[in-house]
């Protein structure tokens, strides 16, 4: 295990299954992360996409095999994984955003209480943030009058305002509706742009082609194919790939 | 689309055989007519209270006030017939049916004073019924903090998802909602003696009330706990708040409205049950009347604890109504 | 000091979560488990006082020692890497140990339990009395039932009238049968009304007060119902010259009932449970029954039977009760979408 802060290996991910009952749905996905990398998640539908990436903060538990984040085994027995959850930003299909605050609010709970910065430094943060994606004057609205769009770009705010070192996004923009697309891959666009290390299972292959560095295939709970966007997209060398490429592209 | 598709083909078919007949019960004519039958029947037919055999009595007046019900329903339900008519049918029909009331009953109306509220009888005893009033109100707030701390924490340990756990808390919460609150606080006065509890009347009350409706607080819990969406506790989990802060700041904040309707009307309930525990020898009020009742022989005791119960309890119940259909317009 | 560069520029803060990750809380480790148990044992054995009521010092151990064992438990029972079936364990093992205590320091009569309260002989002598009872908890229950739905259905067809002198009377009659308690009711129905030469026998009372209560509870439920039709029902009808009395008899009905019948149901539930009540003014019902035999035979075994009748009777029915209202909610779901 290295013992330095900061590393440059942020995720390694070594024979991750998972069932669910009866249903092998991981089987043995072995994947890495580099810093500052952005990496696209695709796949069909039920091949395991975001069990996977929801296994890698623990919000689903693995049946086995081994995941580091920064070097740190999660799996590791009385491992204090909110510590480790902090490090991650989470970015939902349905927002999750908390209907009962504000969306300033909404931005300063976590930092407050679990990173116990002052209420003053929060909001002046949060400001900040709501400010970056485009949403400095609705700092005091509730998410109900808020469009699907602006409450994406919210959510991201809030996970942003741990200052995490990794973000995940699971299908950002699955849910919303054709003409609020835009604002928010614009923000996920600059966030890659600036460097921050990005997992992103989405279907929106204008925005991985232009910003990905790597794509991941996944299906039937394997990593069928992986590599960068012009390798996936343009000269795919499993049919499976090339199956689903031509079903959506 | 064709309006006449909405209806089912029963109706349907009536109207296509009547297709007149429904406006012949609406026509003045009928409805004189048909008035007078009435009167005549009640004139001619209704029998002396003494005179007839059951069977006759009962049927005789059942098939008046069918007519009479019949009658002022057919008017009222006009939507055709002034209002001033329909306001007069309405005070006939009240009146007709005191008037039955008043000829069947029996009642000897004279006693009414002298029995019911007879408040001489009752001079220098309002202590009593006062002070048993106290002990209503003590037994109900008690007992709903009670089930409110039983219900809450059942509630809590089954989100904690312990298989075991949940089973014999699943046992509890089925047992004592479906035993009767009577049955519940008569065993527990009479059976624990044998196994060596010997709890007294008002403790057993407040343990009672309180297990009982502690069963019913953890569902309204539990519907609301659950009301917050999974969503919500997964971004707060991932946020990296731990599991009692996001009951505490995510959770109970939003489940509190949901829960405070149901919570409420447990409460009147178990003040209604308070009266249940005169049966196992707490002072309160009910219990308190009934030995005035038995040492004056005289029923305005009764008669004023029951007053009593509705002044305190008729105010709460319109309450309960009103936050529960507040709730039911926000939620949608 | 707004940082708007997320990466890198903050140094992480996994490395304290690294520096505990060999650190095993104490109270986690087995060897801290195993001597805790072993302490609990020697414990248990030796220092606990003999049977019979402890005197001070000996109330002190007791407790100390239960404390102890509580607490050894929930050490156990909130680390979530021990197995479901170990935690399971723990819990009939704290069951059990907690009876033993109970049994070894009460003062009941434990070697005559099965004699007090399962006594056979004593049930057998008691039964015809009991299922007379049962009897006539099912005749009240479904007496008051056929009284309440009828009375309920007037006032709601009544009520949605809409004239307002009878709107009052009816809203009264709701508000005051709603906030009575059943069991003042009944006692003035029957001790009072007698005095004004109104003379009901005790099951007339009784099903009188359940069925003018209950009759409250339908009304407001039917009147739900009638409200729940959508308007667009009403314009079909008017449309074809249906008059109000008609709509409501062939059209709002039929579909009220289905709306009706799951709240309908949970109220007879509840009234039956409260026949119960009626032992208050001295009809034999089910309790009363057990109530009379147990003083009668001088044994509880009769009240623990009606007991256990009372539950097998009512917990299937409240369950069902509580699918009827779900799949309810279920299908008004459904019909929104």
């Amino acid at each position: 295990m290295n013992a330095t802060s900061t590393t440059d290996q942020m995720i390694e991910v070594v024979d991750l299954h998972k069932h669910f009952k009866d249903l092998h749905v991981l089987k043995g996905v072995n994947t890495s992360v580099t810093r500052s990398e952005v990496v696209a998640i695709m796949g069909p539908s039920g091949g395991g996409k975001s069990t996977f990436l929801r296994c890698l903060n623990r919000l689903e538990e693995p049946s086995s095999g081994h995941i580091f984040i920064e070097g740190v085994d999660i799996m590791a027995p009385y491992i204090d994984i909110n510590k480790v959850r902090t490090e991650i930003g989470m970015v939902f299909q349905s927002f999750n955003l908390f209907p009962h605050l504000t969306a300033l609010e909404n931005v300063k709970l976590a930092p407050m209480h679990v990173r116990r910065i002052s209420a003053q430094e929060a909001t002046e943060r949060g400001r900040a943030l709501l400010e970056k994606v485009g949403l400095k004057d609705k700092a005091h609205a509730y998410p109900e009058k808020l469009s699907g769009g602006q409450q994406q770009r919210v959510a991201i705010a809030r996970a942003l305002a741990m200052q995490p070192q990794i973000m995940f996004f699971d299908e950002p923009t699955s849910a919303l509706d054709p003409e609020m697309i835009g604002e928010v891959l614009d923000v996920m666009r600059a966030m890659a742009r600036e460097g921050m290390t990005m997992l992103v299972v989405s279907h929106e292959m204008g925005f991985i082609r232009e910003a990905a560095d790597r794509v991941l295939f996944l299906a039937d709970g394997q990593i069928v194919e992986e590599g960068t966007p012009a390798q996936i997209f343009g000269d795919s060398k499993q049919a499976r790939t090339q199956d689903f490429l031509s079903k959506i592209l | 689309m064709n309006p006449k598709a909405a209806l089912p083909d029963a109706a349907q078919k009536f109207l296509r055989t009547h297709p007149a007949w429904f406006k012949l019960v609406r026509r003045p004519v009928f409805l004189a007519v048909s008035l007078v039958v009435v009167v005549a029947y009640a004139l001619l037919m209704l029998p002396d209270r003494q005179a007839a055999s059951p069977a006759w009595l009962y049927s005789s007046i059942g098939l008046f006030l069918l007519l009479v019900l019949g009658w002022s329903g057919n008017v009222l339900a006009d939507k055709d017939k002034p209002e001033i008519l329909k306001l007069a049918v309405s005070l006939a029909l009240i009146a007709v049916l005191g008037w039955l009331f008043y000829r069947y009953s029996g009642a000897q109306w004279g006693r009414l004073v002298e029995f019911f509220f007879n408040w001489k009888k009752l001079k220098g005893n309002w202590w009593i019924l006062r002070d048993g009033l106290g002990v209503t109100l003590m037994l109900a707030l008690i007992s709903a903090a009670g089930s409110i701390l039983v219900g809450l924490a059942v509630a809590i340990l089954r989100a904690y998802q312990s298989r075991t756990l949940d089973l014999f808390l699943k046992i509890y919460v089925d047992v004592f909602r479906s035993a009767p609150m009577i049955v519940i606080m008569v065993v527990l006065f009479f059976a624990l003696p044998y196994v060596g509890i010997s709890l007294g009347s008002i403790l057993t009350t407040v343990v009672a009330l309180s297990l009982g409706y502690g069963a019913y607080a953890s569902e309204s819990f539990r519907a609301g706990i659950e009301s917050v969406h999974s969503g919500q506790i997964e971004a707060a989990r991932s946020l990296g708040l731990s599991r009692w802060q996001t009951i505490r700041m995510i959770i109970l904040p939003q489940a509190t409205p949901v829960v405070i309707p149901p919570l409420t009307g447990n409460m009147v309930s178990m003040l209604k049950d308070t009266a249940v525990a005169s049966l196992v020898a707490a002072p309160e009020l009910l219990k308190r009347a009934r030995e005035l009742y038995t040492s004056k022989t005289n029923p305005t005791a009764l008669v004023a604890a029951a007053l009593i119960y509705l002044v305190v309890l008729i105010p709460l119940v319109r309450v309960v109504n009103l936050l529960e259909k507040r709730y039911n317009k926000g939620s949608q | 000091m707004a940082d708007s560069r997320s990466t890198g520029s903050t140094p992480s803060r996994l490395a304290d979560v690294r520096a505990r990750m060999v650190h095993i809380p104490l109270i986690r480790r087995h060897q801290f488990v195993f001597s805790f148990l072993a302490v609990l044992v020697a414990y248990g054995l030796f220092l606990l006082p003999g049977g019979g009521t402890p005197g001070l010092l000996g109330w002190v151990a007791v407790i100390a020692f239960t404390l102890l064992c509580l607490a050894w438990a929930v050490i156990l029972l909130t680390d979530e890497l021990k197995p479901e079936f170990l935690k399971t364990i723990i819990v009939f093992v704290l069951l059990i140990v907690g009876g033993w205590l109970y049994y070894r320091y009460s003062t009941g009569r434990w070697s005559e339990m099965t004699h007090l309260f399962f006594n056979l002989t004593i049930i057998q002598k008691a039964l015809p009395t009991l299922i007379r009872g049962f009897w006539t908890t099912l005749l009240m229950a479904a007496s008051a039932a056929v009284m309440s739905t009828i009375l309920g259905l007037l006032l709601a067809v009544f009520r949605s009238f809409g004239s307002p002198v009878l709107n009052l009377f009816i809203v009264a009659y709701v508000d005051f049968f709603r906030s009575m308690p059943i069991i003042v009711l009944m006692m003035v129905i029957y001790y009072a009304l007698p005095f004004l030469n109104i003379r009901l026998s005790a099951i007339m009372s009784g099903i009188l007060a359940l069925g003018l209560n209950s009759s409250a509870y339908v009304s407001e439920i039917f009147r739900a119902g009638f409200l729940s039709i959508k308007k667009g029902q009403f314009d079909a009808a008017h449309a074809l010259g249906l008059t109000p009395m008609q709509t409501m008899r062939l059209v709002l009905l039929p579909q009220a009932i289905r709306v009706v019948l799951p709240p309908l149901v949970g109220n007879y539930v509840a009234s039956a449970k409260d026949t119960a009540l009626a032992s208050a003014i001295s009809i034999i019902e089910l309790l009363k029954a057990g109530l009379s035999q147990k003083s009668l035979l001088a044994n509880p075994s009769p009240l623990i039977f009606s007991a256990v009748l009372y539950l097998v009777m009512f917990v299937p029915l409240t369950r069902m009760s509580g699918l009827l209202e779900r799949k309810m909610k279920a299908g008004v779901r459904q019909v929104r979408l």
